[in-house]
């Protein structure tokens, strides 16, 4: 195809067939463009092209005459130094129709500057090490250094109940790391008053007949209805006021609570089936690799670039005839590779050093990780519920 | 026709004036030699040649081409060689004819002729496999010639080519100097003036 239309179609034989009757004449002359120019517009000639220093002209069908040729160039003083037929190749043909446009030819130069990159990285052990090894290490550095876990929130307790139910309760909230139960108020005043102190940022209270609903059942409306509005507002139903401070607290920091008796049973819901051990250490990876394949693609492509224009390679670079889509996905190539290559020691790190697993349900790496440079963000954006929620049941109830 | 064609070329980078209104012709099969001192203008003229740059105003024609108009297609048919050593550095001998032999859009077969001619033409047979940062300045410029020249273009332009030899410019250089613009191509090229022998050495006028 040659311009979006057909040049010519059939096998290569068939091809080599319809050129067979073209004569194709090398001309070598001093000045090869003036010539190619003058030769063009000739009524014998079909076409013209620039080979090398010469010049190679297509003559009509059943034209071997070159007489013509010879004619033009003395008449505009261009004396030919030769004349000679020459039979190219069907690739020289078939290129001879097409032009120098190409996609092959795009194509060619692309991959001849992938192959440099490639191998100017392998040799540039510096950069290799930076592109393979420090995003391991920024994920230890994360991994160990940031941590956003909510642990020790001073709890206040207020159990009207006194059962064994929810004294069970209460030991779960006084077993976890996550509250320190630093208060036991009598009524909801005082509880107001702490927690305008500051010395409380929560309180549960246990009210009266708790142990009666759960075993009548009465609590799966109140779970369901917690459920709509957690679905509607996309977070746990805790109310707060600015200052993280708790207003109400009917139902509130439900969500780590289990009673004895092998069920589960619960007042509350949570939506967390990823990850539920809630370590906010695993969902920095995800999002690590995200940012590494950025850093690797784009950033480490663009200061390539700068590098060749501090070294003055550049300069030749822009002088030959390659377009800018060809360089820059020439480019990208041997990145895009090292930072598969650099996503997977990432992985292998998380799951030696931070117990993270992979490709189950709850993993915080899941498979479509060389997508990861279009993901938006680091917030453990892949980690997706893979399987709908289930309210939590009370032992007596199942 | 002449190979180059300079008229009123001007460009100017900012209030100072690189170029003032140049004019020159080129015919075809001469070597052409530009000497000045520093600072005069000749990389400017080289670059804006070459299509690297956009003239301020004037005009200019390389192999027929209007280098304002369609500075791609000026690209396409000339060879250029830069002052500064434009190779890459950790990339062997042959790597780099074989990157600048893709870069030019020949096929692996062209690439293979010509990657033996440049070798032969630069004196580096034998040596394909050394970094080009193992080799002295005289042999990388060399190698820098041949690589300007491995798509056989018709016009070569060559700034400063001997600029980063010793004073005492070896003569494999000129020798390949010669061979590669004797080879049926027009120069140009341009040398500082303390070498103002070097450029007499090759150009025609």
């Amino acid at each position: 195809m040659h311009a979006g239309r057909i040049a010519a179609l059939g096998s290569v034989a068939e091809l080599k067939q319809v050129f067979r009757g073209r004569a194709v004449v090398e001309v070598r002359t001093a000045s090869p463009m003036a010539a190619l120019r003058a030769l063009d517009d000739l009524p014998t000639v079909e076409k013209t092209s620039p080979f090398g220093t010469a010049l190679h002209v297509w003559l009509k069908p059943g034209v071997r005459d070159t007489e013509p040729l010879r004619r033009r160039l003395q008449d505009l003083g261009l004396a030919a130094e030769s004349f000679e037929f020459v039979q190219p190749s069907l690739r020289r043909r078939v290129h001879g129709r097409r032009g120098a446009r190409g996609g092959g030819r795009c194509m060619r130069k692309a991959l001849a500057v992938g192959r440099k990159e490639f191998w100017q990285i392998v040799r540039d052990r510096r950069t290799l090490m930076i592109l393979l090894f420090v995003p391991a290490f920024f994920l230890m550095l994360y991994g160990y250094a940031l941590n956003w876990d909510i642990r020790h929130v001073r709890l206040a307790v207020a159990d009207r109940e006194h059962t064994a139910e929810s004294r069970e309760l209460l030991s779960s909230f006084a077993n976890s790391t996550y509250f320190d139960i630093v208060a036991s108020p009598a009524s909801m005043e005082e509880i107001e008053r702490l927690m305008d102190r500051g010395r409380i940022r929560v309180a549960l209270v246990i009210p009266e007949g708790m142990t009666r609903d759960l075993r009548s059942g009465r609590h799966r409306d109140r779970a369901g209805r917690h459920q709509r509005r957690q679905r509607e507002h996309g977070h746990r139903h805790l109310r707060v006021r600015p200052g993280h401070r708790a207003r109400r607290v009917g139902v509130a920091a439900a969500a780590t609570g289990r009673l004895a008796g092998g069920g589960a049973a619960h007042l509350g819901a949570a939506a967390h089936l990823v990850q539920p051990e809630l370590q906010s250490t695993l969902f920095l990876v995800p999002g690590l690799i995200a940012f590494i394949v950025m850093i690797s693609s784009v950033v480490s492509t663009s200061l390539s670039i700068v590098r060749e224009k501090e070294r003055g390679t550049w300069e030749q670079v822009r002088m030959s005839p390659i377009s800018t889509p060809a360089y820059v996905v020439g480019k990208t190539i041997p990145y895009f590779f090292i930072s598969l290559i650099s996503a997977l020691l990432i992985i292998a790190a998380s799951m030696l050093l931070f117990d993270c697993r992979c490709g189950d349900r709850g993993s915080c790496c899941s498979p479509p990780f060389p997508c990861s440079s279009s993901a938006p963000s680091a917030r453990g954006c892949w980690c997706r519920p893979w399987s709908t929620p289930r309210p939590w049941r009370s032992s007596s109830g199942s | 026709m002449p190979a180059v064609t300079v008229r009123e070329l001007t460009r100017r980078f900012g209030a100072f004036l690189a170029v003032d209104r140049v004019s020159f012709d080129v015919e075809n099969g001469e070597i052409f030699g530009f000497l000045g001192s520093n600072g005069a203008g000749k990389s400017t003229t080289i670059r804006m040649l070459c299509g690297l740059l956009k003239p301020t105003s004037g005009s200019a024609t390389v192999g027929g081409i209007d280098v304002g108009r369609d500075p791609e297609g000026v690209k396409r048919r000339i060879g250029y060689m830069s002052q500064r050593f434009s190779l890459y550095e950790l990339l062997t001998v042959e790597e780099n004819i074989t990157f600048f032999g893709g870069l030019y859009g020949l096929d692996n077969g062209r690439i293979a002729a010509r990657r033996d001619f440049v070798l032969e033409m630069a004196g580096l047979t034998g040596r394909e496999k050394t970094l080009t940062r193992d080799l002295a300045g005289g042999w990388r410029q060399r190698l820098a010639l041949g690589c300007a020249i491995l798509h056989e273009p018709s016009i070569l332009f060559l700034d400063e080519p001997t600029g980063r030899c010793r004073p005492r410019v070896p003569p494999p250089v000129l020798a390949a100097d010669r061979q590669a613009l004797g080879a049926g191509r027009d120069g140009v090229r341009h040398d500082a003036l303390p070498r103002r022998g070097r450029a007499l050495a090759i150009a025609s006028r």
